[in-house]
C-alpha cells in the first residue's frame, strides 16, 4: 500500500501533501485534546507502525495490515498525525513508501480511517448494531485505502489504470482480517473501557 | 564507348555491401544486482531501469529481473550508476553503484533491512513514538504547573 518516490507525478505528490497537511492539521487538535488523547495516539500510532510488518501472501503478492479502522474508531480525526508519524518511521527505517509520497501515502490510510470513524463512531456508541458496524468499518478501510492509492497512481500515470483495481483486489483477504480485528477490538472496547472509542 | 563511360561511372558510384554476421563474446566487469522485499521474496520479472552517470533521465538501459530477483548490466564509465526495480504494486528498490576506473564498484545505498536489523529498527521507531508522546506530555504538564 506504500507508493514510493518515484511513481507519483509533482501535482499527485502536492495533492496528497495538502491533503495530509489539512488532515494532520485538524487532527494535531484532537491528539494533543489532553494527557489520554496523547497516549492514545503513541500506542496506536506504534501499532499501526508495526502493524506493516505483518505481510499476508496472496496471489503471488505479499500485502501488509494498516488496521486504519481501528485508529479510525478510537483517534478520530487524530488518525492522521498518528499515521503520518508511523509513515515516516516506516520511509526512514524501512524504506516503506518515500519521503516524497508520505503526503500521498498519509492520505491513502488516514482519509478512510477517518472517513471510517464519521461513518461508524456515533453507531458504534450508541449500540445501533455495533458487531455489524466494526465488521463493515475493518472491512471497507483497507479496501478504500487500497483504491486511493490505486487513484493516485493512475493520476500520475494513466497505464497504470488496471493498477487501482489490482490493489483492491490484492487488499480482499486484509480487508477480511482486518474486520475480525476491528471487531474483537470493538467488542472488547464496548466492554470494559467505552470511553475509548471516539465519537458520541 | 558513352555506354561504357556511363557504367563506370555508376559502378564507381556503388558502395560495398557486406553480409550481416553476429556473434558474441563474454565481457568483464558486469554489475549484478538481486533486488528483494523486506519479507525476503525476490522481486521477480520486474522493470529495471538504468541510468548512467552522463544521463539521470534517459535511461542507459531497460530489461527485468529475472526469476531470482537478480539484475545485471555492463557499465562503460566510472560514476555513480543508479538502477531502479518497480513492481506494480507501488514499490520501487532503488540501488546506487559507484563505479570507479578499473571496475571497483562500492553500494552508495541499500534497500529495506531484513532479520534481527528489521526488529531492531522496529523497536527504535516504537521507542521514538513513545519517547516523542513523552516529551509531549512533559510539555504538557509543565504549561499545566505554569498557569
Amino acid at each position: 500500500m506504500h507508493v514510493a518516490d518515484g511513481f507519483l507525478s509533482t501535482q499527485a505528490a502536492a495533492a496528497g501533501w495538502m491533503a495530509a497537511a489539512i488532515g494532520v492539521a485538524i487532527g494535531a487538535k484532537t491528539s494533543l485534546a489532553s494527557e489520554k488523547a496523547i497516549s492514545r495516539s503513541a500506542v496506536l500510532g506504534s501499532t499501526f507502525f508495526l502493524a506493516s510488518l505483518v505481510h499476508i501472501r496472496f496471489g503471488g503478492a505479499s500485502v501488509h495490515l494498516s488496521l486504519a479502522a481501528p485508529l479510525g474508531l478510537v483517534l478520530g480525526w487524530g488518525a492522521f498525525p498518528a499515521i503520518m508519524a508511523a509513515l515516516l518511521l516506516q520511509a526512514v527505517l524501512f524504506q516503506f513508501g518515500g519521503l516524497l509520497s508520505l503526503g500521498v501515502n498519509t492520505t491513502d490510510m488516514a482519509f478512510p480511517a477517518v472517513v471510517m470513524y464519521a461513518l461508524c463512531s456515533s453507531r458504534i456508541k450508541q449500540g445501533r448494531l455495533p458487531m455489524l458496524t466494526a465488521l463493515f468499518a475493518g472491512f471497507t478501510a483497507p479496501l478504500m485505502s487500497a483504491a486511493m492509492a490505486g487513484l493516485f497512481l493512475w493520476l500520475s500515470n494513466p497505464n497504470m489504470a488496471g493498477t487501482a483495481a489490482l490493489l483492491v483486489a490484492l487488499h480482499l483477504p486484509v480487508a477480511v482480517i482486518e474486520s475480525v480485528v476491528t471487531l474483537f477490538m470493538v467488542s472488547y472496547l464496548r466492554r470494559h473501557s467505552p470511553d475509548v472509542l471516539a465519537g458520541e | 564507348m558513352r555506354r561504357l563511360a556511363a557504367l563506370t561511372v555508376f559502378l564507381l558510384g556503388v558502395t560495398p555491401a557486406f553480409a550481416h554476421g553476429v556473434g558474441y563474446r563474454i565481457v568483464d566487469g558486469a554489475v549484478a544486482l538481486s533486488f528483494y522485499y523486506s519479507t525476503g521474496d525476490a522481486m521477480a520479472w520486474m522493470e529495471a531501469e538504468v541510468f548512467s552517470p552522463n544521463d539521470a533521465e534517459f535511461p542507459f538501459q531497460t530489461g527485468r529481473t529475472d526469476a531470482e530477483g537478480c539484475f545485471a548490466f555492463v557499465p562503460n564509465t566510472p560514476g555513480l550508476w543508479r538502477v531502479a526495480v518497480k513492481d506494480n504494486q507501488g514499490h520501487m528498490a532503488e540501488a546506487e553503484v559507484g563505479v570507479e576506473q578499473g571496475g571497483v564498484y562500492t553500494m552508495e545505498s541499500v534497500g529495506s533491512p531484513m532479520g534481527a536489523a528489521l526488529y531492531l529498527r522496529a523497536a527504535l521507531g516504537v521507542s521514538l513514538i513513545f519517547n516523542a508522546a513523552a516529551v509531549l506530555l512533559i510539555i504538557r504538564r509543565r504549561k499545566a504547573n505554569c498557569t
